[in-house]
Protein backbone atom coordinates (compact mmCIF):
# COMPACT_ATOMS: atom_id res chain seq x y z
CA UNK A 1 0.00 0.00 0.00
CA UNK A 2 1.39 3.37 -1.01
CA UNK A 3 1.78 6.29 1.37
CA UNK A 4 -1.09 8.10 -0.35
CA UNK A 5 -3.38 5.08 -0.03
CA UNK A 6 -2.45 4.70 3.61
CA UNK A 7 -3.35 8.31 4.20
CA UNK A 8 -6.75 8.06 2.61
CA UNK A 9 -7.80 4.69 3.97
CA UNK A 10 -6.40 4.61 7.46
CA UNK A 11 -5.18 7.89 8.82
CA UNK A 12 -8.05 10.00 7.55
CA UNK A 13 -10.66 7.59 8.79
CA UNK A 14 -9.14 7.59 12.26
CA UNK A 15 -8.38 11.30 12.29
CA UNK A 16 -4.72 10.50 12.84
CA UNK A 17 -1.81 12.75 12.02
CA UNK A 18 -0.95 13.22 8.39
CA UNK A 19 2.49 14.29 7.29
CA UNK A 20 2.44 17.66 5.52
CA UNK A 21 3.77 18.22 1.99
CA UNK A 22 2.57 14.80 0.91
CA UNK A 23 2.08 14.49 -2.84
CA UNK A 24 -0.87 12.49 -4.03
CA UNK A 25 -3.54 13.09 -1.41
CA UNK A 26 -4.83 16.40 -2.81
CA UNK A 27 -6.56 16.22 -6.18
CA UNK A 28 -7.14 19.95 -6.54
CA UNK A 29 -4.35 21.32 -8.71
CA UNK A 30 -2.83 24.67 -7.72
CA UNK A 31 -4.85 24.69 -4.50
CA UNK A 32 -2.15 26.81 -2.87
CA UNK A 33 -2.35 29.42 -5.67
CA UNK A 34 1.35 28.96 -6.33
CA UNK A 35 1.21 29.11 -10.12
CA UNK A 36 0.13 32.20 -12.12
CA UNK A 37 1.41 31.60 -15.63
CA UNK A 38 -1.20 33.82 -17.33
CA UNK A 39 -0.62 36.85 -15.11
CA UNK A 40 -1.51 38.02 -11.62
CA UNK A 41 -4.72 40.03 -12.12
CA UNK A 42 -7.85 39.29 -14.13
CA UNK A 43 -11.36 40.61 -14.44
CA UNK A 44 -14.78 39.33 -15.39
CA UNK A 45 -16.47 35.97 -15.80
CA UNK A 46 -15.31 33.11 -17.95
CA UNK A 47 -11.53 33.52 -17.92
CA UNK A 48 -8.71 31.45 -16.50
CA UNK A 49 -7.00 33.25 -13.65
CA UNK A 50 -4.32 31.54 -11.56
CA UNK A 51 -3.54 28.22 -13.17
CA UNK A 52 -6.51 25.84 -13.37
CA UNK A 53 -8.94 28.32 -11.76
CA UNK A 54 -11.80 29.70 -13.85
CA UNK A 55 -13.56 32.92 -12.92
CA UNK A 56 -17.26 32.72 -12.18
CA UNK A 57 -18.42 36.31 -12.04
CA UNK A 58 -18.67 39.59 -13.87
CA UNK A 59 -17.94 42.89 -12.10
CA UNK A 60 -15.19 41.12 -10.21
CA UNK A 61 -11.38 41.12 -10.18
CA UNK A 62 -9.28 38.08 -9.37
CA UNK A 63 -5.78 38.92 -8.19
CA UNK A 64 -2.73 37.35 -6.62
CA UNK A 65 -2.55 38.20 -2.90
CA UNK A 66 0.83 38.10 -1.18
CA UNK A 67 0.17 39.88 2.14
CA UNK A 68 -3.13 38.56 3.49
CA UNK A 69 -2.24 34.87 3.53
CA UNK A 70 -2.37 32.08 6.12
CA UNK A 71 0.84 31.13 7.89
CA UNK A 72 2.84 28.74 5.76
CA UNK A 73 1.23 29.63 2.44
CA UNK A 74 2.75 32.15 0.03
CA UNK A 75 -0.21 33.21 -2.10
CA UNK A 76 -3.98 33.54 -1.98
CA UNK A 77 -6.59 34.54 -4.53
CA UNK A 78 -8.12 37.93 -3.68
CA UNK A 79 -11.51 38.34 -5.29
CA UNK A 80 -12.95 41.85 -5.22
CA UNK A 81 -16.33 42.97 -6.47
CA UNK A 82 -17.04 46.32 -8.11
CA UNK A 83 -20.77 46.31 -7.57
CA UNK A 84 -23.36 44.97 -5.15
CA UNK A 85 -25.18 41.67 -5.52
CA UNK A 86 -22.18 39.47 -6.35
CA UNK A 87 -21.16 36.31 -4.49
CA UNK A 88 -17.96 35.58 -6.40
CA UNK A 89 -16.69 32.08 -7.08
CA UNK A 90 -13.85 30.26 -8.78
CA UNK A 91 -14.18 26.91 -10.52
CA UNK A 92 -11.98 23.94 -11.35
CA UNK A 93 -12.83 20.81 -13.33
CA UNK A 94 -11.20 17.56 -12.20
CA UNK A 95 -10.53 15.43 -15.25
CA UNK A 96 -11.71 11.85 -15.46
CA UNK A 97 -8.24 10.35 -14.96
CA UNK A 98 -8.21 11.87 -11.46
CA UNK A 99 -11.95 11.96 -10.69
CA UNK A 100 -12.82 8.35 -11.50
CA UNK A 101 -11.33 7.04 -8.26
CA UNK A 102 -13.87 9.06 -6.28
CA UNK A 103 -16.92 7.46 -7.92
CA UNK A 104 -19.10 6.01 -5.18
CA UNK A 105 -16.79 7.42 -2.49
CA UNK A 106 -16.98 10.16 0.13
CA UNK A 107 -14.68 13.12 -0.51
CA UNK A 108 -13.80 16.19 1.50
CA UNK A 109 -13.27 19.62 -0.01
CA UNK A 110 -11.60 22.21 2.19
CA UNK A 111 -9.86 25.58 1.91
CA UNK A 112 -8.79 28.68 3.81
CA UNK A 113 -11.35 31.49 3.51
CA UNK A 114 -11.41 35.08 4.69
CA UNK A 115 -13.73 37.94 3.81
CA UNK A 116 -13.72 41.65 4.46
CA UNK A 117 -17.49 41.37 4.90
CA UNK A 118 -17.41 38.23 7.06
CA UNK A 119 -19.87 36.50 4.72
CA UNK A 120 -20.19 32.74 4.59
CA UNK A 121 -18.04 30.68 2.26
CA UNK A 122 -19.45 28.47 -0.49
CA UNK A 123 -18.19 24.91 -0.93
CA UNK A 124 -19.93 23.17 -3.80
CA UNK A 125 -19.13 19.99 -5.70
CA UNK A 126 -20.70 19.09 -9.06
CA UNK A 127 -20.38 15.94 -11.12
CA UNK A 128 -20.80 14.98 -14.73
CA UNK A 129 -21.18 11.62 -16.43
CA UNK A 130 -19.27 13.02 -19.41
CA UNK A 131 -15.60 12.14 -19.62
CA UNK A 132 -13.32 15.18 -19.24
CA UNK A 133 -16.25 17.57 -19.27
CA UNK A 134 -15.24 21.20 -19.74
CA UNK A 135 -15.51 23.49 -16.74
CA UNK A 136 -18.34 25.33 -18.51
CA UNK A 137 -20.13 22.12 -19.45
CA UNK A 138 -23.32 20.71 -18.00
CA UNK A 139 -23.00 19.39 -14.44
CA UNK A 140 -25.28 18.18 -11.64
CA UNK A 141 -24.73 19.51 -8.13
CA UNK A 142 -23.80 16.90 -5.52
CA UNK A 143 -24.27 19.43 -2.76
CA UNK A 144 -23.21 22.74 -1.30
CA UNK A 145 -22.24 24.04 2.11
CA UNK A 146 -21.95 27.61 3.41
CA UNK A 147 -19.74 27.66 6.51
CA UNK A 148 -19.02 30.95 8.27
CA UNK A 149 -15.87 33.03 7.82
CA UNK A 150 -14.51 36.08 9.60
CA UNK A 151 -12.90 39.34 8.57
CA UNK A 152 -10.12 39.07 11.12
CA UNK A 153 -8.35 35.96 9.93
CA UNK A 154 -8.53 32.86 7.80
CA UNK A 155 -10.97 30.08 8.61
CA UNK A 156 -10.36 26.54 7.42
CA UNK A 157 -13.74 25.54 5.98
CA UNK A 158 -14.67 22.07 4.75
CA UNK A 159 -17.55 19.95 3.52
CA UNK A 160 -18.09 16.30 2.71
CA UNK A 161 -19.76 14.95 -0.40
CA UNK A 162 -20.92 11.51 -1.53
CA UNK A 163 -19.83 11.23 -5.14
CA UNK A 164 -22.25 9.25 -7.34
CA UNK A 165 -20.92 5.98 -8.70
CA UNK A 166 -21.36 7.13 -12.31
CA UNK A 167 -19.36 10.37 -11.91
CA UNK A 168 -16.65 10.84 -14.53
CA UNK A 169 -15.77 14.51 -14.08
CA UNK A 170 -15.98 16.65 -10.95
CA UNK A 171 -16.25 20.42 -10.73
CA UNK A 172 -15.24 22.38 -7.65
CA UNK A 173 -16.99 25.70 -7.09
CA UNK A 174 -15.74 27.69 -4.14
CA UNK A 175 -15.99 31.28 -3.04
CA UNK A 176 -18.38 33.51 -1.19
CA UNK A 177 -21.66 32.02 -0.03
CA UNK A 178 -23.43 35.38 0.08
CA UNK A 179 -23.20 38.70 -1.71
CA UNK A 180 -20.26 40.94 -0.92
CA UNK A 181 -20.58 44.68 -0.51
CA UNK A 182 -19.41 46.89 -3.38
CA UNK A 183 -15.62 46.76 -3.09
CA UNK A 184 -15.69 43.82 -0.69
CA UNK A 185 -13.03 41.15 -0.98
CA UNK A 186 -12.96 37.42 -0.44
CA UNK A 187 -9.67 35.52 -0.02
CA UNK A 188 -9.13 31.87 -0.92
CA UNK A 189 -6.15 29.54 -0.72
CA UNK A 190 -5.11 26.10 0.48
CA UNK A 191 -7.83 24.31 -1.46
CA UNK A 192 -7.83 20.56 -1.06
CA UNK A 193 -9.95 17.74 -2.49
CA UNK A 194 -9.24 14.41 -0.85
CA UNK A 195 -10.72 11.00 -0.28
CA UNK A 196 -12.45 10.29 3.01
CA UNK A 197 -14.53 12.32 5.41
CA UNK A 198 -11.78 14.19 7.26
CA UNK A 199 -10.18 17.48 6.13
CA UNK A 200 -6.47 16.92 6.66
CA UNK A 201 -3.81 19.66 6.61
CA UNK A 202 -3.27 21.21 3.19
CA UNK A 203 -0.51 20.02 0.93
CA UNK A 204 0.10 20.67 -2.74
CA UNK A 205 -1.21 18.12 -5.22
CA UNK A 206 2.28 18.00 -6.70
CA UNK A 207 4.09 17.99 -3.35
CA UNK A 208 6.83 20.44 -4.30
CA UNK A 209 6.60 23.74 -6.19
CA UNK A 210 8.17 22.06 -9.21
CA UNK A 211 5.68 19.23 -8.96
CA UNK A 212 2.80 21.69 -8.85
CA UNK A 213 4.19 23.62 -11.82
CA UNK A 214 4.42 20.45 -13.88
CA UNK A 215 0.83 19.56 -13.02
CA UNK A 216 -0.30 23.00 -14.17
CA UNK A 217 1.80 22.88 -17.34
CA UNK A 218 -0.07 19.77 -18.37
CA UNK A 219 -3.09 22.08 -18.85
CA UNK A 220 -1.41 25.34 -19.81
CA UNK A 221 2.16 26.23 -20.56
CA UNK A 222 3.53 29.71 -21.11
CA UNK A 223 7.13 30.37 -22.03
CA UNK A 224 8.33 33.90 -21.27
CA UNK A 225 11.30 35.47 -23.04
CA UNK A 226 12.96 36.94 -19.96
CA UNK A 227 15.63 38.64 -22.08
CA UNK A 228 16.03 41.13 -24.91
CA UNK A 229 15.63 38.27 -27.39
CA UNK A 230 14.90 35.29 -25.16
CA UNK A 231 14.56 31.82 -26.65
CA UNK A 232 11.01 30.47 -26.66
CA UNK A 233 11.70 26.79 -27.23
CA UNK A 234 10.80 26.83 -30.92
CA UNK A 235 12.49 26.44 -34.27
CA UNK A 236 11.40 26.05 -37.88
CA UNK A 237 11.85 27.34 -41.37
CA UNK A 238 10.69 30.01 -43.76
CA UNK A 239 8.08 28.27 -45.90
CA UNK A 240 7.69 31.36 -48.05
CA UNK A 241 8.94 34.91 -47.73
CA UNK A 242 5.93 35.73 -45.54
CA UNK A 243 5.13 32.40 -43.83
CA UNK A 244 7.22 31.00 -40.97
CA UNK A 245 6.53 27.41 -39.93
CA UNK A 246 7.59 26.97 -36.31
CA UNK A 247 7.50 23.99 -33.96
CA UNK A 248 7.59 24.23 -30.18
CA UNK A 249 8.16 21.36 -27.75
CA UNK A 250 6.21 21.60 -24.47
CA UNK A 251 8.06 21.04 -21.18
CA UNK A 252 5.55 18.32 -20.19
CA UNK A 253 3.10 16.20 -22.14
CA UNK A 254 -0.17 18.11 -22.21
CA UNK A 255 -3.56 16.79 -21.13
CA UNK A 256 -4.94 17.08 -24.65
CA UNK A 257 -4.00 18.71 -27.92
CA UNK A 258 -3.96 22.45 -27.19
CA UNK A 259 -6.83 24.36 -28.67
CA UNK A 260 -5.42 27.86 -28.35
CA UNK A 261 -2.15 29.75 -28.33
CA UNK A 262 -1.48 33.02 -26.51
CA UNK A 263 1.38 35.20 -27.73
CA UNK A 264 2.99 38.57 -27.52
CA UNK A 265 5.97 40.12 -29.34
CA UNK A 266 7.15 36.99 -31.15
CA UNK A 267 10.00 37.16 -33.63
CA UNK A 268 12.02 34.65 -35.61
CA UNK A 269 15.72 34.89 -36.28
CA UNK A 270 17.31 33.87 -39.54
CA UNK A 271 21.04 33.83 -38.86
CA UNK A 272 21.77 35.23 -42.32
CA UNK A 273 19.03 37.81 -42.65
CA UNK A 274 18.17 38.99 -39.16
CA UNK A 275 15.00 39.34 -37.10
CA UNK A 276 11.41 39.18 -38.40
CA UNK A 277 8.32 39.97 -36.33
CA UNK A 278 5.52 37.40 -36.38
CA UNK A 279 1.82 38.09 -36.47
CA UNK A 280 -1.37 36.11 -37.06
CA UNK A 281 -0.21 32.91 -35.38
CA UNK A 282 -2.36 29.87 -36.26
CA UNK A 283 -1.94 26.34 -34.92
CA UNK A 284 -1.52 23.59 -37.50
CA UNK A 285 -4.12 21.07 -36.38
CA UNK A 286 -2.65 18.29 -38.50
CA UNK A 287 0.74 18.41 -36.76
CA UNK A 288 0.12 19.80 -33.29
CA UNK A 289 -0.22 17.10 -30.63
CA UNK A 290 0.26 16.62 -26.89
CA UNK A 291 4.08 16.79 -26.99
CA UNK A 292 4.56 19.75 -29.30
CA UNK A 293 2.89 22.36 -31.43
CA UNK A 294 3.38 23.51 -34.97
CA UNK A 295 2.13 26.87 -36.06
CA UNK A 296 2.34 29.34 -38.88
CA UNK A 297 3.25 32.96 -38.37
CA UNK A 298 2.93 35.79 -40.84
CA UNK A 299 5.78 38.14 -41.57
CA UNK A 300 7.46 39.65 -44.65
CA UNK A 301 10.83 39.84 -46.35
CA UNK A 302 12.22 36.44 -45.40
CA UNK A 303 14.29 34.27 -47.69
CA UNK A 304 12.52 30.98 -48.39
CA UNK A 305 13.77 27.76 -46.80
CA UNK A 306 15.98 29.27 -44.14
CA UNK A 307 16.31 27.84 -40.64
CA UNK A 308 14.56 29.97 -38.03
CA UNK A 309 14.52 30.02 -34.25
CA UNK A 310 11.67 31.43 -32.19
CA UNK A 311 12.51 34.32 -29.88
CA UNK A 312 10.65 36.92 -27.88
CA UNK A 313 11.28 40.59 -28.54
CA UNK A 314 11.72 41.97 -25.04
CA UNK A 315 11.70 40.30 -21.66
CA UNK A 316 7.91 40.11 -21.38
CA UNK A 317 7.31 38.45 -24.76
CA UNK A 318 5.65 35.07 -24.47
CA UNK A 319 3.99 32.13 -26.12
CA UNK A 320 1.44 29.93 -24.30
CA UNK A 321 -0.56 26.84 -25.17
CA UNK A 322 -3.84 25.85 -23.53
CA UNK A 323 -5.29 22.39 -23.11
CA UNK A 324 -7.24 23.43 -20.05
CA UNK A 325 -10.45 21.79 -19.04
CA UNK B 1 -10.83 43.62 -28.11
CA UNK B 2 -10.77 42.95 -31.85
CA UNK B 3 -11.07 39.63 -33.64
CA UNK B 4 -9.94 38.38 -37.02
CA UNK B 5 -10.91 35.12 -38.73
CA UNK B 6 -8.24 33.26 -40.70
CA UNK B 7 -8.65 30.06 -42.71
CA UNK B 8 -5.49 27.98 -43.01
CA UNK B 9 -4.57 24.91 -45.01
CA UNK B 10 -2.89 22.26 -42.88
CA UNK B 11 -0.03 20.04 -44.04
CA UNK B 12 -2.50 17.21 -44.62
CA UNK B 13 -4.53 19.42 -46.96
CA UNK B 14 -7.46 20.02 -44.65
CA UNK B 15 -8.51 23.55 -43.80
CA UNK B 16 -9.13 25.06 -40.38
CA UNK B 17 -10.83 28.28 -39.34
CA UNK B 18 -9.05 30.24 -36.61
CA UNK B 19 -9.97 33.33 -34.65
CA UNK B 20 -7.25 35.71 -33.53
CA UNK B 21 -8.22 37.87 -30.59
CA UNK B 22 -6.35 41.14 -30.15
CA UNK B 23 -6.51 42.00 -26.45
CA UNK B 24 -4.62 45.26 -26.90
CA UNK B 25 -1.15 45.93 -25.49
CA UNK B 26 0.30 43.67 -28.20
CA UNK B 27 -1.24 40.55 -26.66
CA UNK B 28 -3.09 38.00 -28.76
CA UNK B 29 -4.84 34.65 -28.51
CA UNK B 30 -5.31 32.38 -31.50
CA UNK B 31 -7.77 29.52 -31.30
CA UNK B 32 -10.01 27.37 -33.37
CA UNK B 33 -13.13 29.19 -34.46
CA UNK B 34 -15.33 26.48 -32.94
CA UNK B 35 -13.69 26.92 -29.51
CA UNK B 36 -14.04 30.68 -29.73
CA UNK B 37 -17.74 30.37 -30.49
CA UNK B 38 -18.20 28.07 -27.49
CA UNK B 39 -16.52 30.65 -25.25
CA UNK B 40 -18.70 33.38 -26.65
CA UNK B 41 -21.77 31.33 -25.81
CA UNK B 42 -20.71 31.30 -22.17
CA UNK B 43 -20.15 35.04 -22.16
CA UNK B 44 -23.48 35.72 -23.85
CA UNK B 45 -25.57 33.53 -21.59
CA UNK B 46 -23.62 32.97 -18.38
CA UNK B 47 -26.60 31.75 -16.34
CA UNK B 48 -26.96 28.76 -18.64
CA UNK B 49 -23.56 27.57 -17.49
CA UNK B 50 -24.08 28.45 -13.86
CA UNK B 51 -21.87 31.54 -14.01
CA UNK B 52 -23.42 34.22 -11.87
Amino acid sequence: MSRAQLTSTVEQNTGGAVAPFLAGKNFCINGGMDIWQRGTSFSGAGVYTSDRWYSGNANTTYAQETSVVPTGIRYAMKITTSTTGVAPTIWQAVETANAIQFAGQTVTLSFYARSTDAVAALIRLDYSTTSDNAVTGSYTSIGASTPATTSTGYTRVSAQFAVPSNALTLRLIIGAGANLSNGGSFYITGIQLEAGSVATPFSRAGGTFQGELALCQRYYWRGISGASYGFLNGAGFSYTSSNAQISVTYPVTMRAIPSSVDYSSLVVQDSAAGIFSLSSITLDASVTNTIGASFAGTTSGMTTNRFLRLLGSGSTAYIGFSADL
Amino acid sequence: MNTQIITTTNLDGTTTDHVIIDWGNNQFTSMLKADYEAQQAVQANPAQYGVR
